[in-house]
């Protein structure tokens, strides 16, 4: 599958109840091996990810985004970016990077955007690092 | 970091017994301490030594019956406090050093090795017998040669493809002769046969050990930015008439109550022309 934002994201970041504050709120990045099938329409939390990374080196729930930035980023884009993310020393084998708002409850943190590296990309005792785009990590066109 | 040579211990030799190499300089917990060793008998022995693990051995009874060894151990606190280390065997002659590398795979940290020998040869350029592949990049390459005791000095150090940038570490002639070598290569082709010079005679007897050390695993994902569009869908018409809303506007009134105080509003002139009056003035 390409790279998506989940359709959910939008729905629940405008839900009250679930509202996504994409600057202040605790977004991480968790990763996920290739068995775990993505479904953009109907996986709306955390708990619809299966099959995360538990190699040495991984937390599990991922690592959190650091200087997020949910800016616009011109007349018709609206961006939003982050620090790189790494894990350093780590033996990972992953497909998947699946960007989501943590409430600290799997079942209540909504899924945001999925990132899909096309391979297994794989570190051995070594850093295993995100590299964002320059364009950042996803962007709304209107 | 990448995988690096760091220091080498002085060569150590024995006439007979046991050889004791002392500890490489600068030696961490953590390091990866690589020792190689021949020992010179007609049924010698290089033992593993306890806490050790055995990379490459082999006995050659032809020509200079030669026994070599290289075997590995990822320093620990113990190794730290040493100053120095055992290595027993037959009682032979015997020639040993100890590497500290850095850098390296923490866990597995020999990629792939080879061992080869010749006997009455001036110098060594085969024709694969040596080769390896290492199955990462920027392997270390560590070439140890032994030959039978003599004055002999080796150089020339060399691979056949991709041929890196060569250090010879030691070169010692004192009792069996060794010599060590290192490299780094980032190519993961196979190296081709390994070369070596022997100077001092005019053929001598070879044990060849070719080591690659692998790095730790690094790996940059760097993905696409993700583009989500938005956008307002233009409305269907039908009838062949553009439709343009107007906004709807929601209009609050107030509704007038049915009476106003107490007034009694009556008429008394029924006619079409009747005007009302207020019959109750209070």
């Amino acid at each position: 599958m390409a790279s998506s934002i989940f359709g959910n994201f939008l729905l629940k970041g405008f839900d009250a109840s679930t509202k996504i504050d994409l600057t202040t709120d605790t977004i991480k990045v968790a990763l996920a091996d290739s068995t775990y099938t993505p479904n953009t329409q109907t996986h709306d939390f955390f708990d619809d990810v299966t099959n995360e990374e538990a190699g040495t080196g991984y937390t599990a729930g991922g690592a959190t985004l650091a200087t997020k930035a949910w800016t616009v980023a011109s007349a018709t884009v609206v961006k939003f970016d982050a620090d790189d993310v790494s894990w350093a020393s780590s033996t990972i084998t992953t497909r998947y990077a699946i960007v989501y708002k943590s409430t600290g409850t799997a079942s209540t943190s909504p899924l945001i955007a999925i990132i899909d590296f096309a391979t297994d990309r794989t570190s051995d005792e070594g850093t295993f690092l995100i590299s964002w785009n320059a364009s950042g990590i996803f962007t709304l066109t209107y | 970091m990448a995988v690096a040579f760091a220091s080498v211990s002085a060569v150590a030799t024995a006439t007979t017994g046991d050889v004791t190499v002392t500890k490489p300089t600068g030696l961490t917990v953590g390091d990866l301490m690589i020792c190689f060793g021949l020992s010179n008998g007609a049924s010698a022995t290089f033992n593993l030594l306890a806490g050790w693990t055995s990379i490459q051995t082999n006995f050659i009874p032809n020509g200079t019956a030669m026994t070599s060894r290289a075997q590995y151990k990822i320093a620990d606190s113990a190794d730290v406090a040493a100053s120095s280390f055992v290595f027993s065997g037959t009682s032979d002659s015997k020639s040993a050093v100890i590497y500290r590398i850095t850098g390296h795979h923490p866990t597995s940290p020999i990629n792939t090795s080879v061992y080869d020998a010749r006997i009455d040869t001036a110098n060594w350029a085969d024709n694969g017998g040596t080769t390896i592949t290492p199955s990462v990049a920027n392997c270390l390459l560590l070439m140890f040669t032994g030959l039978k005791p003599g004055t002999l000095a080796i150089s020339g150090q060399a691979i056949t493809t991709s041929n890196p940038s060569w250090t010879e570490d030691f070169d010692n002639s004192t009792g069996p002769t060794i010599a060590g070598a290192h490299a780094s290569r980032p190519e993961t082709t196979a190296t081709g046969a390994v070369i070596a010079n022997s100077t001092g005679d005019a053929t001598t007897d070879w044990h060849i050990i070719f080591i690659a050390i692998q790095p730790p695993i690094d790996v940059t994902v760097s993905p696409s930015v993700i583009n989500a569009t938005g956008a307002v869908l233009t409305p269907i018409i039908t009838g062949g008439a553009v439709v343009s809303p107007s906004v709807i506007n929601a209009i609050g009134a107030v509704v007038a109550p049915s009476k106003m105080g107490q007034a009694d509003w009556s008429t008394q002139d029924k006619s079409d022309t009747a005007s009302w009056s207020n019959l109750n003035k209070s």
